[in-house]
């Protein structure tokens, strides 16, 4: 049975953290939810039971942000006030309008009704297939196809509120 | 036609996300975050070759792996330091918020006596403050800007909640209120219901943040652990 390396968590580091923020809708509760998951996860050797390792990851991800939304529905909210205004980190260079688009997208897919976010993170964020989606989910592959339609639908809507439905409803319209 | 299109969409197989999209896929974890799990992942392969008893000869293997890992580890934060010369080390004003975010790790222990805990920053043990009415609840550790930053938060009986944050190094500290108190050389720095107080001790910044804590009550216990 093949075991999780635990090196995986830093090669998808970049794609986990965001998936967190897609979850969560917050850069600092992102980089949160990204160490929790790793104490979690590193605490003791894992078994992949054939799952890729990403999709491991991604589950484990999932399942602490919603441990922790738990937890957090329990106690007062803690709110970091002194917070710097950043962008968030970029790989390209000398473009902050592209910065400012990811930060509003995420915080378009954080407020998508809770299956339709799962949906769209896992396959449009994580980078899952349908069928690893579907897993992840526990729901059918026809199911994530109709909710993740649904949320990339609702998410470009949010971005361009003033285009007109047929529009907006383009699927692989870009924004820019 | 469009409406057919988008019917097939729905219901069948995968298509390519919208172009929207696609611009997460250069959004990329922030550089204290990748250091933090680097720091997880060497102390993660270290444990487990610590706990099993493995054969003299893999063992060895192991072990000199794990010192290649580390080599490594240590040279990626030192080119990250190079690739950083230049930029300003961040100021007490950027670090402050880790002091009221979420722990990432349970609280430190306390050590025989009772007065300080498990968790030290250099020199710098964190105190235990159980006698003035504190305990410690949860810790987490961060890089920012390549300083190291350990972090204990504690909470009182009416459930506030402070945290105590060690940065290794001289932050640069601008503004706010200076401050004595029994012989300590303090800095007072506040917006809105947020207080922190800061200080310096044996080369390191040390700061002390709270939401709705009477800046006074910072300022004594600060002037117990400068």
């Amino acid at each position: 049975m093949a075991r999780l390396d635990p090196q995986a968590l830093v090669s998808h580091l970049d794609r986990l953290y965001r998936v967190a923020w897609a979850l969560c809708g917050s850069r600092e509760e992102a980089e949160d939810l990204v160490q929790e998951t790793a104490a979690r996860v590193l605490a003791k050797p894992r078994q992949l039971y054939g799952q890729d390792e990403l999709a491991y990851l991604v589950r484990a991800l999932r399942n602490t942000f919603l441990l922790a939304r738990r937890t957090r529905a329990r106690r007062p909210h803690e709110v970091a006030t002194l917070e710097r205004v950043e962008p968030p980190e970029w790989r390209g260079a000398g473009l902050p309008e592209a910065a400012l688009e990811a930060r509003q997208l995420f915080e378009a897919i954080a407020v998508l009704p809770d299956d339709f976010r799962q949906a769209l993170v896992a396959v449009d964020v994580a980078g899952l297939s349908y069928r690893e989606a579907a897993e992840l989910l526990d729901t059918r592959e026809a199911t994530i196809a109709s909710r993740l339609f649904r949320a990339r639908e609702r998410v470009v809507q949010t971005l361009a509120p003033h285009t007109g439905p047929r529009e907006a409803n383009a699927p692989a319209r870009s924004l820019r | 036609m469009m409406d057919d299109e988008m019917t097939r969409d729905e219901h069948t197989g995968p298509v390519d996300p919208p172009e929207a999209l696609r611009v997460l896929d250069d959004v990329v974890a922030p550089d204290r975050l990748r250091l933090a799990l680097a720091d997880r992942v060497a102390d993660a392969r270290r444990a487990p070759a610590r706990e099993r008893r493995l054969p003299g000869r893999l063992r060895g293997v192991l072990a000199a792996a794990g010192a290649v890992a580390a080599v490594l580890v240590v040279l990626g934060l030192f080119a990250n330091r190079i690739l950083d010369d230049g930029s300003p080390p961040p100021s007490v004003r950027a670090v402050a918020p880790l002091a009221l975010r979420a722990a990432t790790a349970p609280a430190p222990a306390a050590r025989p006596g009772g007065e300080l805990l498990a968790a030290r920053s250099g020199p710098i043990a964190f105190p235990a403050w159980t006698r003035v009415g504190w305990r410690a609840v949860g810790a987490r550790r961060d890089t920012v800007g390549g300083h190291d930053v350990r972090t204990v938060f504690y909470l009182d009986a009416a459930g506030q909640r402070i945290g105590y944050a060690i940065a290794d190094g001289r932050l640069p500290v601008a503004g706010g209120q200076l401050v004595t108190r029994r012989g300590a050389q303090l800095r007072v720095l506040a917006r809105g219901a947020t207080s922190v107080v800061t200080w310096r001790r044996d080369g390191r910044t040390c700061i002390l943040a709270g939401r709705g804590v009477p800046v006074e009550r910072l300022l004594t216990l600060a002037s117990y652990a400068a």
